[in-house]
């Protein structure tokens, strides 16, 4: 049996995963807009999804990405917490 | 249509034919079988000059199983005991002051054991941490308070747990059946090879976990985020860096 993957998220790839037309995040280096954002994320979650992979999330992430979450918080949090693809990790 | 036969080498860099010891020679053979798996499709084919290098063949029908099972395993999503494979055959390296490589049949290197040329880090712990840890529960009993629990992750390790009575009584309504994920402390150490591992585990509470795929769980997130107030925004991404940096 293959091992699962574990890959970290950030709020950023949230954001990205989750809401279409969001523009391009900054590359760190280049400090050019990544090119295919969209493209980009579906493949991740295509490749995640094969593998059987589990999604982490940092504390730190998990409260960035609730800071706005309006009322979507309330299931935000139940997905993210009871489904065995998605764990919250200390940082 | 027969096929020929595949060829991996196992390089084995400060030892030749001529000067590694038969014992340690079926010890890395052992190890290289393991990382190969499809033990019925693998065979010894002979060793070669140069550095000692074991050659295995591998039939051509199960050639593309083995080099999945191999490239998996250098990106460390292989077997466990593929995966456990590299690290014992890195360690002996290590030991015997060599290094190593693993070569597919087309001469990319799909996996290097740095051996000798490893940093080597101190042991450190054990340590308690908080943390969570997911799996079935497969064996909760025993006399004592706590008690020990077993729980199977998806890869199928078994986890050692202990709990408290109560929390067991409660763990054991999930025996052998719903996935479960326990909230606890565990007791890690760190190897010479920079590894952490977790020795034990504490059960101090647990949920039960649902089981939807990656995809079911984001196309619902998805639907809940059209009422985040990052939805409604021009642009969450500046948004988000400013929440990071002012």
């Amino acid at each position: 049996m293959a091992g699962s993957r574990k890959v970290g998220f950030d709020a950023g790839i949230l954001i990205l995963i989750l809401q279409d037309g969001v523009g391009a995040p900054v590359h760190p280096e280049t400090k050019q807009p990544i090119t295919r954002p969209k493209d980009r994320v579906d493949y991740l979650q295509e490749c995640l999804s094969d593998e059987k992979s589990k999604v982490l999330i940092p504390t730190p992430a998990l409260s960035e990405f609730l800071v706005n979450a309006g009322s979507a918080l309330e299931k935000y949090v139940d997905d993210i917490s009871n489904e065995a693809s998605f764990v919250v990790v200390a940082f | 249509m027969n096929l020929k036969p595949r060829e991996y080498r196992f390089s084995l860099d400060g030892f030749t034919p001529q000067n590694i010891p038969m014992a340690r020679l079926a010890e890395y053979m052992q190890q290289f079988a393991a990382l190969l798996g499809h033990r019925s499709s693998v065979h010894f084919s002979r060793l070669d000059d140069g550095s000692a290098v074991l050659v295995s063949e591998v039939e051509a029908q199960d050639d593309p199983k083995v080099r999945e099972r191999a490239q998996k395993t250098r990106k460390h999503i292989g077997p466990r005991d593929a995966q456990d494979a590299v690290v014992i055959s890195d360690d002996m390296l290590r030991r015997d002051n060599s290094v190593g490589l693993v070569i597919e049949p087309d001469g990319a290197t799909v996996i290097e054991f740095p051996g000798r040329l490893k940093k080597q880090f101190e042991m450190i712990g054990p340590i308690s941490e908080p943390g969570t840890l997911d799996g079935v529960p497969i064996a909760i009993g025993g006399q004592n308070d706590p008690v020990p629990v077993h729980l199977e992750d998806l890869d199928g390790t078994v986890h050692f747990c202990e709990a408290k009575r109560e929390v067991a009584r409660g763990l054991s309504k999930y025996l052998f059946d719903d996935p479960i994920r326990a909230v606890g402390t565990g007791r890690w150490v760190c190897d010479t090879n920079g590894i952490w591992s977790m020795k034990s585990f504490r059960i101090h509470d647990f949920a039960v976990l649902k089981e939807g795929s990656l995809d079911e769980v984001i196309g619902r997130l998805r639907e809940a985020h059209k009422k985040s107030d990052w939805a409604t925004m021009d642009d969450p991404l500046r948004e988000l860096e400013t929440i990071r940096n002012g």
